[in-house]
């Protein structure tokens, strides 16, 4: 039996099927998507839900970008910039909750110990992938800040041919790993989740919010 | 000139920091084991992390510097002569002194980590900074570069040097020892007098002291001396 994983819902499964169905309710109307900020009030521990607002905030302008153009074009492009961000909610606390491995635990769990495994492994590596590219761009601007620049046109080229040819390096080292350690697909991996009536209960919460998106 | 840390602290996920100190003019060693803070300290230290609380006052530090452990870190241009210019230097006094002469239109990622480690640092030790923070510098480098870049942060005479690294063979001359376990700075004192204290010194300084060999420094003279005289 595993420890507790430190997030507030303890199953993965329940976790990322609460977010697919409420991902949907949300889009699919207002009332979806009310709801789903009802549920993320009195589901979640909402102070964890925003790791990083600076990036929280860029990915926020796109939707509002899209919104500012659907009302201008004479579409009702409130009601999409509500429904986008708590879609972004919901996807930012899911982010926020996760822990190392656990989507190669339901990937194994739903898919099984051949495709599940592969499946899982590509998407926890593009997961580590990600965090390690967030991490990049950090250092980056540290070290433009000690040449006393900034991220211009000038120095984007050159830094992102240095953070491909990292995340390159790292790729091949993984495939070292991989190999030494005589992957060649698929692998044995025996998932097991911690489930509190707390995750069921917010999950049968997702069930509702989903059925009521569908009816309204 | 001094760094002071008043009770800064810092929260990351489950771990924290605390520091407090003051920095003199001199050769600093921070030393403690992997992931005990180190490294984030260092950022508070280069002024690239701001504290959650608490507060790092600066006494006549006009300028500082913070170099990251890896050089790969550094590169915001293609070639070494623009990586130099972007660091405000004569290309050629970096590259004779980085030992890189005659390479100075070669791209940058051709360059081994070893070599772009030594053209990194010989960016900063030919900089005027009254502040350095240095980042494990002795990390990916040979025995001659490491010696090579002791030696040049024993020369300097002014500023403050803070050298984060737990790899002690090939130290410059050190006046001031810091400790991070778990996360919280320890001040170890002035040396020598503080080796007697550190009591998670590594095996070859608990070796020589243990056997009164007279050590009389951390730097990489002063461990070979002592050594000597163990064995008469």
């Amino acid at each position: 039996m595993p420890g507790h994983r430190g997030g507030c819902m303890q199953d993965p499964r329940i976790r990322l099927g609460g977010v697919v169905l409420l991902s949907i309710a949300s889009f699919l109307s207002l009332t979806g998507a009310f709801l789903t900020i009802l549920w993320w009030l009195t589901s979640t521990d909402r102070r964890t839900s925003f790791r990083d607002l600076r990036t929280g905030s860029l990915v926020f302008m796109l939707p509002v970008i899209a919104a500012i153009a659907t009302q201008w074009s004479g579409g009702d492009g409130v009601s999409y910039l509500i429904r986008i961000s708590v879609v972004l909610l919901i996807a930012s606390w899911a982010y926020s909750e996760r822990y190392p491995g656990e989507f190669l635990d339901v990937s194994v769990w739903i898919f099984g110990k051949r495709s599940g495994f592969d499946l899982g492994l590509v998407g926890e590596m593009g997961i580590s992938t990600t965090e390690i590219l967030a991490d990049e761009l950090r250092r980056t601007r540290i070290a433009l800040s000690q040449k006393g620049q900034r991220l211009s046109g000038t120095n984007l080229p050159p830094v992102i041919a240095s953070l491909l040819v990292r995340q390159l390096k790292l790729a091949r080292e993984r495939a070292g790993v991989l190999a030494i350690r005589g992957y060649t697909g698929g692998g044995s991996l025996c998932p097991s989740f911690v489930t509190l009536y707390s995750d069921i209960a917010a999950g049968a919460f997702c069930v509702l919010i989903f059925a009521v998106s569908l009816i309204v | 000139m001094q760094l002071t840390l008043e009770a800064v602290t810092v929260q990351r996920g489950g771990f924290s920091l605390n520091a407090s100190g003051t920095f003199g003019q001199g050769v600093h060693l921070l030393t403690g084991r992997v992931g005990s803070g180190k490294s984030t300290l260092g950022e508070i230290l280069g002024s690239v992390l701001e504290p959650a609380s608490g507060r790092m006052v600066k006494d006549g530090l006009q300028s500082s510097v913070l170099s990251m452990q890896f050089p790969e870190y550094h590169i915001t241009t293609t070639t070494i002569l623009e990586e130099i210019l972007s660091w405000g230097h004569d290309p050629d006094q970096v590259l004779e002194t980085a030992g890189l002469s005659e390479r100075g239109h070669n791209d940058l990622l051709t360059l081994s980590r070893g070599e772009l480690k030594r053209l990194h640092l010989a960016c900063l030790i030919l900089g005027r900074y009254d502040l350095m923070v240095l980042d494990e510098p002795f990390a990916g480098l040979d025995e001659e570069a490491r010696y090579w870049i002791s030696s040049h942060l024993s020369g300097r005479r002014d500023g403050i040097i803070i050298i984060i690294s737990h790899d002690i063979t090939t130290l410059p001359h050190i006046d001031h020892l810091w400790e991070m376990q778990t996360g919280v700075l320890t001040d170890i004192g002035k040396v020598p007098d503080a080796l007697t204290r550190w009591d998670t010194a590594p095996p070859l300084i608990r070796y020589l002291l243990k056997n009164g060999s007279n050590l009389s420094g951390l730097s990489c003279q002063d461990i070979a001396e002592a050594v000597c005289r163990i064995h008469g």
